[in-house]
């Protein structure tokens, strides 16, 4: 930024002190540079770093009239663009840019037979070709060049006298031509999204291929150097204010706006035009609107001059000033034109960007569901054409998943930036007992087939047993090794069946839930994580292989095994003030409160709580580390609860949380 | 799709090209006053034969100090001067002639070559009576030079020949003409004069080359046009043909279009002569008493071609 600013200070010290006039005016009238992309391609007068946005091939082609006191019509530009990579080329034939002038030499010649005839002199300028080279260095950034070749044809009738038998005249038209190259350079820069900078050289460059100039010399196109600077600024996105300022003499300052239809967008533009070399003050309008979709755009513009129509054009202003633009001087007529663009987009185009992707928690393969309605990664995504799209955002963590997974589709406004959520999907047999760093490759796409952009980022995927020490996840393990733990569970029930057969239906959950628990701790002992942290947690059918576990271990079981004999459980999360916390659970015995009795006098050793379908059901809790026996593990959970929950108020405060597994 | 916009466009192109392509429309520009283009001038071929001595003016190249074209009554007053190298002569010179429109003399073909003069009393510059000579003319009667006298005519003269009967042409000022005729009242009227016209002539180039260039300049006055006679001199002969008459503004500065001074055989002529011509020009009197009045500056520069 600053190194740009200073080549602006530059440049205009060096240039602010010569004269000259509107360079760059151009007959398609005035555009910011994001809308000038896309409406016209080469309008190198005002662009003279040959700034464009054009995707592949484009073709344009500018028709018009020009209204003098006759209508004459012209082919003004037949150009060509083509982009390859981060360089945009571009080509344009101009047979309509062409100024004449037709005036008497001042000199007559009377004839031997006493006619008399005035010699005239025709003098054409005209532009012939031109061509640019641009680099788009960042999105924001883009330099190149333009270079443009001239003709000027001066023709004049003269007079040789011819001494033989007698002396007379010879009439004859003499002409002298001169070509010369113009080239210039410039750079525009987009600081932020919605301001626009230019700074380009005028006539930085000139160089005469051809010249055949005698006596003609002083009615070449003058072309004194300068400096072009150009700002746009959107307030909002679908307006634009423009002004390009030419060292101290000449401006031009205006407005476009456009807006998106269902198949395109139309855009409007009006520009005024100051020239140090005409008048008045405001020399003329140039008014344009335009209709582009991806492929077609049409674009009908002109140039209305303010002046006095009357004014009879002097020879002696023109020999004092000359002219330095061919189309826009103080001698041009006005003029309407009709352009029509052609984009021939061969290559995919990149309609969507990935600007960012956050990633919003690392994957824990045990919390599965987890990742189905919680994004693993936000990303932020611009939609960078001008119409509503809509995207497929995908990703693939590498070592993780087997196939790329599929977010749902988002719709985004044209030039719009939002949020995208990408979910992913643990595979089943993903069983890696270490934690470790992968990436995770994240494409959107707008077609079938087609990534419009994609971007990697680093992930850590933790080993199977990880737990981010949300008890409200735990559930994600009591759903693991669910044929293993019903199997277990219901073999145990299966060796005491006499003893449940002869106890009466409404208390076979709270006896069956009796009946598991003391078979488990018959052959269990309390282990704390090895890990010391809360990280780690056993599969319901680990913990029965390894015989013991910590409270979550112990409490992921239990539930497990109830849950597999459908006894309602939830998880008891104590939330500690500082270091771990604590685990146990609440089963439901599935009697009524008025059923208590049947298993306790005492009120303070149940809680009531609904069932799913919305009854009073007496739930008890159990401390899963207490492995001595049923009724102590009881005693040990009422006593947690009664005092953490409901004396310390921790179910108010939320120091405690009671989460349904089911 | 694209091949179908390829060949629409392609279409357009062709149908713009074959159909539309007119040339813009011309700007017209008018020469006005502030106008400072050099070459503003009007050209007109004064000798159209220069092989033939009878069309020279002998040392006179200008053809305009004995001016009386048309043979209408007219009187000239000219105050003239001739720069060669670095000296300057001097002489005025004032004429009247009064033709018979009746008694015109023809040529064996039927045209008209002047008409015969009468003497319809005394005349007198600035109260000096003015000498009868005779009024010759020459013309080719066929392949035959004439000499004739159409009649006579009044002239006061003084100069680098006759100094003896003074007749003094001040610039910027009046003569007075009075004629006495024989019978009848005098009639009598001022002349006025222009300013004294001073040309300057920059020569440079050489005309081995056709590089010749002339830029002449002149203290410019308020008059509308200024005539300047380019005339060449035959080489070791005192024989002058006045080729170009240019007629220009009043301006002080006319470059010679180079065309005009490089196609000169200069085989044939060693000097150029350029002469600067101020005039008035208005008429007295009406009908048969109708007078063409010229009253000029003259000054004439011989340039050695280098």
């Amino acid at each position: 930024m600053k190194i740009l600013f200073s080549i602006i200070i530059f440049i205009t010290l060096v240039f602010s002190s010569v004269v000259f006039s509107q360079s760059s005016f151009g007959l398609g009238g005035i555009w910011s540079m994001n809308k000038t992309a896309n409406t016209l391609l080469n309008s190198i007068e005002s662009n003279p770093s040959n700034f464009s946005k054009l995707k592949d091939w484009g073709i344009e082609l500018s028709y018009g009239g020009e209204f003098a006191k006759t209508t004459t019509t012209n082919l003004y530009l037949l150009s060509l663009s083509k982009r390859i990579g981060h360089s945009n080329f571009s080509l344009r034939y101009t047979p309509g840019y062409q100024k004449d002038f037709v005036f008497s030499s001042g000199e007559s010649v009377t004839f031997n037979d006493s006619s008399t005839q005035t010699l005239n002199s025709k003098f054409s300028y005209k532009e012939i070709f031109g061509f640019g080279y641009s680099y788009q260095v960042t999105d924001k950034l883009s330099f190149g060049f333009t270079a443009r070749l001239f003709n000027q044809e001066f023709n004049n009738e003269v007079v040789d006298p011819v001494f033989s038998d007698s002396l007379f005249f010879n009439l004859k038209t003499e002409t002298e031509k001169a070509d010369f190259w113009k080239a210039d350079f410039g750079i525009n820069f987009s600081p932020v999204e919605n301001i626009s900078l230019s700074v380009a050289s005028i006539n930085l460059i000139d160089i005469n291929s051809k010249t055949d100039i005698a006596s003609n010399s002083a009615y070449e196109i003058r072309r004194p150097k300068g400096a072009l600077l150009g700002a746009s600024i959107s307030p909002i996105k679908q307006i634009s204010f423009n002004f390009l300022y030419e060292t101290t003499q000449s401006f031009m300052a205006g407005i476009d706006g456009k807006f998106d239809l269902p198949a395109g967008s139309i855009g409007f533009s009006a520009t005024l035009l100051h020239d140090k070399y005409q008048s008045p003050y405001i020399a003329g309008i140039l008014p344009a609107i335009s209709y582009q979709s991806d492929v077609f755009g049409i674009t009908l513009s002109g140039v209305k001059y303010f002046r006095n129509k009357n004014t009879t054009q002097s020879f002696s202003v023109f020999e004092k000033e000359g002219i330095r633009n061919i189309l826009n001087n103080r001698y041009s007529y006005d003029k309407a034109v009709l352009t029509i663009t052609f984009r021939l987009n061969t290559i995919a185009e990149e309609k969507a960007k990935i600007l960012n992707i956050k990633m919003v928690q690392e994957i824990f393969p045990a919390l599965e569901d987890n990742y189905l309605d919680k994004p693993f990664a936000l990303g932020k995504i611009v939609n960078k054409t001008d119409n509503k799209i809509r995207i497929k955002p995908s990703s693939k963590i590498v070592g993780f998943n087997s196939d790329i997974i599929y977010s749902p589709t988002v719709l985004i406004n044209a030039h719009d930036t939002v949020e995208v959520p990408f979910y992913t999907i643990v595979s089943d047999t993903y069983s890696n007992k270490q934690s470790k760093v992968s990436y995770a490759d994240f494409y959107i796409s707008t077609r079938n087939n087609e990534t419009d952009d994609k971007l990697q980022k680093p992930i850590l995927i933790n080993k199977i047993n990880a737990w981010d020490g949300k008890v409200i996840h735990l559930k994600e393990f009591i759903k693991k090794d669910q044929y293993y733990i019903m199997k277990y569970a219901k073999e145990v029930l299966s060796n005491n069946k006499s003893k449940l057969d002869t106890i009466v239906y409404s208390l076979s959950a709270f006896y069956k839930a009796k009946i598991l628990f003391n078979n488990l701790v018959k052959k269990f002992v309390y282990v704390a994580d090895p890990n010391a942290t809360s990280d780690f947690v056993q599969f319901p059918k680990q913990t029965i292989d390894l015989r013991g576990g910590d409270c979550d271990d112990l409490s992921v079981l239990y539930s497990a095994v109830l849950e597999s004999v459908g006894i309602q459980t939830a998880l008891i999360d104590y939330k500690p003030d500082k270091g771990l916390g604590h685990v146990n659970l609440l089963f439901n015995t599935e009697l009524s409160p008025q059923r208590a009795i049947w298993i306790t006098d005492n009120d303070s050793k149940y809680f009531i709580r609904k069932n799913k379908r919305g009854e009073d059901q007496v739930w008890i809790a159990i401390e899963t580390t207490s492995l001595t026996n049923f009724m102590k593990a009881w005693e040990l959970g009422t006593e947690k609860f009664n005092n953490d929950a409901i004396n310390k108020l921790g179910l108010a405060k939320g120091r405690v949380e009671i989460i349904d597994v089911q | 799709m694209k091949k179908l916009f390829i060949n629409i466009t392609l279409l357009i192109t062709l149908g713009i090209f074959f159909y539309g392509c007119d040339t813009p429309a011309p700007t017209e520009l008018v020469i006005d006053n502030n106008t400072t283009t050099e070459d503003q001038v009007d050209v007109e071929i004064i000798t159209k034969d220069t092989q033939d001595e009878f069309y020279s003016n002998g040392f006179d190249s200008t053809g305009v100090a004995r001016r009386l074209h048309n043979f209408g009554s007219v009187i000239v007053v000219t105050g003239a001067k001739i720069s060669h190298r670095k000296s300057t002569v001097r002489f005025s010179l004032a004429e009247a002639a009064f033709f018979n429109r009746k008694k015109p003399v023809m040529d064996r073909n039927g045209n008209v070559v002047g008409f015969h003069t009468v003497l319809p009393g005394v005349v007198k510059f600035n109260g000096r009576k003015a000498k009868v000579i005779p009024l010759k003319v020459r013309f080719k009667n066929g392949s035959v030079k004439v000499d004739t006298t159409l009649g006579p005519m009044y002239i006061v003269f003084s100069g680098r020949l006759n100094s003896v009967n003074p007749f003094g042409y001040n610039f910027r000022s009046n003569i007075i003409f009075k004629l006495i005729p024989a019978v009848g009242s005098a009639r009598s009227f001022l002349i006025p004069t222009p300013e004294e016209i001073t040309g300057k002539v920059t020569f440079t180039g050489h005309r081995a080359d056709k590089s010749l260039k002339a830029v002449l300049r002149w203290n410019k006055s308020r008059g509308q046009k200024i005539e300047i006679v380019l005339g060449a001199v035959v080489k070791g002969k005192n024989i002058s043909f006045p080729l170009y008459r240019l007629k220009t503004r009043d301006d002080g500065k006319l470059i010679v279009p180079s065309r005009l001074l490089n196609t000169i055989p200069f085989e044939r002529f060693d000097k150029i002569i350029f002469s600067f011509v101020r005039r008035l020009e208005f008429n007295n009197g009406s009908g048969s008493n109708r007078l063409k009045v010229l009253s000029q500056s003259i000054h004439t520069i011989i340039i050695d071609i280098p």
